[in-house]
């Protein structure tokens, strides 16, 4: 079964769930709306010739404007990758989570969440997992400063701060 | 000679080849360790110290005298310091009743098997203060492991020097090696020889039961807050110093002591024990690591059961035939021996394979397209 | 709890202490009235088996493992983010940071998704070329799997002796490459370098050897009944399991499914040619192990016929030099030897990557974890994670 076939049978087996299915760069990808990410995804798992049975990854996208969460579909029986793609509300990103459909979602969630702020709902256990940032900093989100942001006052009395060499700027300062 | 003076002299003596077999273990045994297993896996080994790096464990020595001796705030510093001195018994005691020569024992105690056994205990309490007082989760887990492996152990390695007190009559060790003038019991008892070989690995916590110390799981184990020379009591003098132990006991049990061709010396016991050693340091470099339930299981449901049959059989025929009963034990002993040998591998890979879905250890090779 | 314990000749106080106890950790436990106090372990991040920076919490019951949390992120040096900050030509040089044991896979899905962004094709004999280094890559990967695996279990040896052929395969690798470790081979349009002289004679001698040192390690591992009885059965994890976990590589092969990218997904020049991928059964790491030994052996014949077949021609094409693939988004992923190492790298059609999402099979493997160990021991904790051939590098990215 090609690309082209996959996406056509995608098309009928989602039916009105999916706003578009079309095939981008060796892969099909299906946009929905938020909130029929969880029932297209045990659609697209379930089906006997599909059987996207393996989830490559669960990530997202911050295009400045819009937060997208994307997820890589395998199927099992034909060289076929699929993409399910939702638009989620920048500053507010949430999403349901797919954990319950694969497994493997719960930890890609976990990252997507601890690097760009996308809340899963339903998640049972979300947690930041590579990063210890402070609430509300997400590094990988376009106007995220970490080092800006994360810069302490000095806080020990009795011991002076450490002087700043010539020409050396304020931490904040650098980019 | 006044019994003052025999006091002394033996105290001295004792001192003397008490201290000297651990040390000289120490020395030689880890380069020979490093040598060998370097040989094995198909590598060099430390040879840039001394001929062939041979002074390698004296450079080892050197720096451990020269580190800092740290021990761990919360550690219980009394238990933590003795601990290393307690399993320091073992080598330095047990040594005092092993014949090394015709009339040359330190102690002739009649009841030297059991002395050795007794003394052998002290290395677990050792580990186990060491263990505890480390005030460290894998030290503790190590010990734990350290003392259940070695009390398990004890017994199958008890029961096969009762098989050869039972051979010879008596429980001092000079009678031993005396009743070993025509034969060796490794040719009457190879059983026994073989169980005692298992059973001392463990007892010496070493591969492939060097579970306490194994450094995959638990870092060092016991060892793990040691540093310095109390490292380097643990490391070198206890355990070198029981694995010369528990050669020097084998080859004193099984091997005639320091019987050889031409005429009885000390060193043909260093050749035997060097032996001996290298076993333990073939073991070494070829296992992998048991795990603990399995070494338990192999302890209780197979060292003793047949240690026990192995006890009774003998025993049964020495009664029988109490004149000529060597040639009996020697038919039983070889016979199970070969028995052993031939079902041990099939018997253990079905029991293995059968928890399996495919009962094979090769795999299908697909050539599915995608 | 343990007061009641001690003071045990009330009935009624003891049968509800064990019933607790049963309902907080029932895992495989055949007493529950032998319930201990419960130990958390932290494991890592130094120690001896953690390959890398890992740490697991455990919690203990003696020594049954009840549940385990990885606690990653030790080694996280934010590349994803790197990646948007740098050209596209800048980060060739960082990708083989991530899986430093076999660098040139990442080097490689980095290019196939830049090559499919730019719509070109790279010459044919840096297709093979590719083929070539990235399979000696396998080899040098599967070798640290194998040899980390038994020094987890215990064995000194192993690791010794597949550091030693290891040792031939890097010669290769730096013959070809120019780097021991840090490739920086692959190009977007081909690959950096020609064959140098002398490559292909000592390549076949050693896959002239080579076969005979596999024969050697199955010899010393698999033969070893110890080593069958700390595999054998250990972290088993069904077909259906493995996919719903995502595991991909020997990983997911080892539990019955069939599923290497180089068939596939069929990129590059693996179509055109012959090789098995071994399958196991039982999905517990001796499964694992075996097909790292047999993935060894068909890596040794796809090189074989890689050096056969090898085309003429130019090893690259003339791409721009500064790189600046038009706007778009794509996934692409390869075969490594630890399983997908995908690459979703979206472009603006600016210089820089706008955001490069690297997948990861370390990362699957481990996520595993929490769901495979309890119930095995502390002994096996290790075990089953050198069996899933973590590398850490990869996992914190």
């Amino acid at each position: 079964m090609g690309e082209a076939e996959a996406a056509e049978l995608a098309q009928h087996l989602l039916g009105g769930l999916a706003t578009d299915v079309y095939l981008e760069a060796d892969r099909i990808v299906i946009a929905l709306e938020p909130g029929k990410l969880h029932e297209a995804a045990l659609k697209l798992r379930d089906h006997k010739q599909l059987s996207f049975r393996y989830l490559s990854f669960a990530g997202g996208i911050d295009y400045k404007d819009r937060m997208d969460a994307v997820y890589i579909l395998r199927s099992v029986n034909h060289p076929v990758v699929a993409e399910m793609r939702a638009q989620l509300d920048r500053e507010q990103p949430v999403a349901p989570t797919v954990s319950d459909v694969w497994s493997t979602a719960g930890w890609h969630e976990r990252e997507t969440y601890d690097l760009l702020g996308i809340e899963f709902e339903g998640h049972p256990d979300l947690r930041r997992i590579l990063t210890t940032s402070a609430d509300g900093v997400y590094p990988l989100r376009k106007d995220a400063r970490p080092h800006r942001q994360q810069r302490r006052e000095w806080q020990f009395e009795g011991i002076a701060a450490p002087r700043r060499l010539p020409g050396e700027g304020d931490r904040g300062e650098r980019s | 000679m006044s019994w003052g003076a025999s006091f002394i002299i033996h105290l001295i003596a004792a001192l003397v080849i008490g201290l000297a077999v651990p040390a000289l273990s120490a020395l030689v045994l880890p380069f020979a360790v490093r040598r060998l297993s370097g040989f094995i896996s198909d590598r060099l080994g430390p040879n840039r110290v001394g001929p062939q790096g041979f002074f390698q464990p004296i450079a080892d020595f050197l720096k451990l005298l020269l580190k800092e001796d740290v021990a761990p705030l919360k550690a219980d510093r009394l238990l933590f310091r003795l601990a290393p001195a307690v399993a320091f018994i073992t080598p330095v005691l047990a040594v005092t009743v092993i014949p090394f020569s015709k009339g040359f024992t330190i102690a002739n105690l009649n009841v030297g098997l059991v002395f050795i056994v007794a003394f052998s205990s002290f290395t677990v309490l050792g580990i186990l203060l060491a263990g505890w007082a480390s005030h460290n989760k894998y030290s503790l887990l190590g010990g734990l492991r350290s003392v259940a492996q070695m009390v398990s152990y004890e017994v199958p390695m008890i029961l096969n020097i009762i098989i050869i007190a039972m051979l010879v009559g008596s429980l001092s060790l000079n009678d031993v090696v005396g009743a070993q003038g025509k034969i060796w019991y490794i040719a009457v008892q190879p059983l026994a020889f073989l169980v005692f070989i298992i059973a001392g690995m463990a007892e010496l916590n070493r591969t492939p039961f060097d579970l306490p110390e194994a450094e995959s799981e638990l870092v060092a184990g016991y060892l793990t807050e040691y540093s310095g020379m109390r490292f380097g009591f643990f490391y070198g003098l206890v355990e070198w110093g029981n694995a010369s132990i528990w050669s020097l006991t084998g080859a004193t049990l099984f091997l005639g002591g320091w019987r050889g061709p031409f005429a009885g010396s000390p060193g043909w016991l260093i050749l035997k024990v060097l032996a001996l050693a290298f076993v333990v340091i073939w073991f070494l470099a070829t296992f992998p690591r048991l795990q603990v339930d399995q070494l338990m299981n192999f302890a209780w449901k197979v060292l003793i059961p047949l240690s026990l049959v192995n006890l009774g059989v003998t025993g049964l025929l020495i009664i029988l035939l109490p004149d000529n009963f060597l040639p009996p034990v020697a038919a039983f002993s070889w016979a199970s021996v070969i028995a052993i040998i031939l079902l041990f591998r099939p018997v253990l890979r079905r029991a293995l394979l059968r928890k399996r879905v495919g009962r094979k250890t090769t795999l299908a090779l697909s050539q599915a397209e995608g | 709890m343990k007061f009641e314990r001690e003071t045990g000749n009330q009935k009624q106080e003891t049968d509800f202490g064990s019933q607790t106890i049963v309902q907080e950790t029932d895992i495989g436990r055949d007493q529950p009235d032998l319930h201990l106090e419960e130990m958390v372990l932290n494991m890592g991040p130094q120690h001896p088996s953690a390959h890398g920076v890992l740490r697991l919490v455990l919690r203990l019951d003696g020594e049954m493992v009840v549940s385990v949390d990885p606690s990653i992120g030790y080694l996280h040096r934010g590349f994803e983010k790197l990646a948007e900050n740098r050209t596209y030509l800048q980060f060739f040089s960082m990708l083989s940071r991530l899986d430093y044991l076999a660098g040139f896979f990442m080097e490689w899905a980095y290019v196939r998704c830049i090559e499919g962004l730019m719509e070109i094709e790279p010459p044919p004999r840096a297709e093979y070329l590719r083929v070539i280094a990235g399979e000696l890559n396998r080899i040098i990967s599967h070798h640290m799997a194998i040899g980390d695996y038994l020094l987890n279990l215990g064995a000194l040896t192993p690791v010794l002796w597949t550091f030693r052929d290891r040792e031939d395969v890097i010669d290769l690798l730096e013959l070809l490459t120019g780097q021991r470790m840090m490739y920086n081979y692959a190009r977007a349009g081909g690959v950096r370098y020609d064959l140098p002289d002398g490559f292909e004679e000592q390549c076949r001698q050693f896959l002239k050897r080579f076969p005979a040192r596999i024969d050697e390690y199955e010899e010393l591992i698999s033969g070893n009944e110890i080593f069958l009885a700390r595999s054998l059965g250990m972290g088993v994890i069904s077909a259906g399991q493995a996919l719903d976990f995502g595991l991909s590589g020997p990983n997911l092969r080892a539990s019955g499914v069939a599923m290497d990218l180089r068939r596939h997904d069929s990129y590059s020049v693996y179509p055109q040619l012959d090789f098995d991928i071994p399958v196991g059964v039982n999905g517990d790491s001796f499964d694992r192990y075996k097909c790292r030994i047999e993935e060894l052996r068909q890596s040794v014949r796809i090189i074989e016929q890689a050096l056969d077949a090898l085309p003429g021609g130019p090893v690259n094409m003339r791409v721009p030099p500064m790189l600046r693939p038009p706007a778009g988004e794509i996934y692409r992923a390869v075969e490594t030897g630890r399983g997908e190492w995908g690459n979703y790298l979206v472009s603006d059609g600016s210089l820089r990557p706008y955001r490069l999402k690297m997948r990861d099979s370390c990362f699957v493997a481990l996520s595993t974890m929490p769901k495979i160990l309890p119930g095995n021991k502390v002994a096996d904790v290790v075990g089953i994670a050198g069996s899933l051939d973590l590398i850490m590098g990869a996992v914190d990215r």
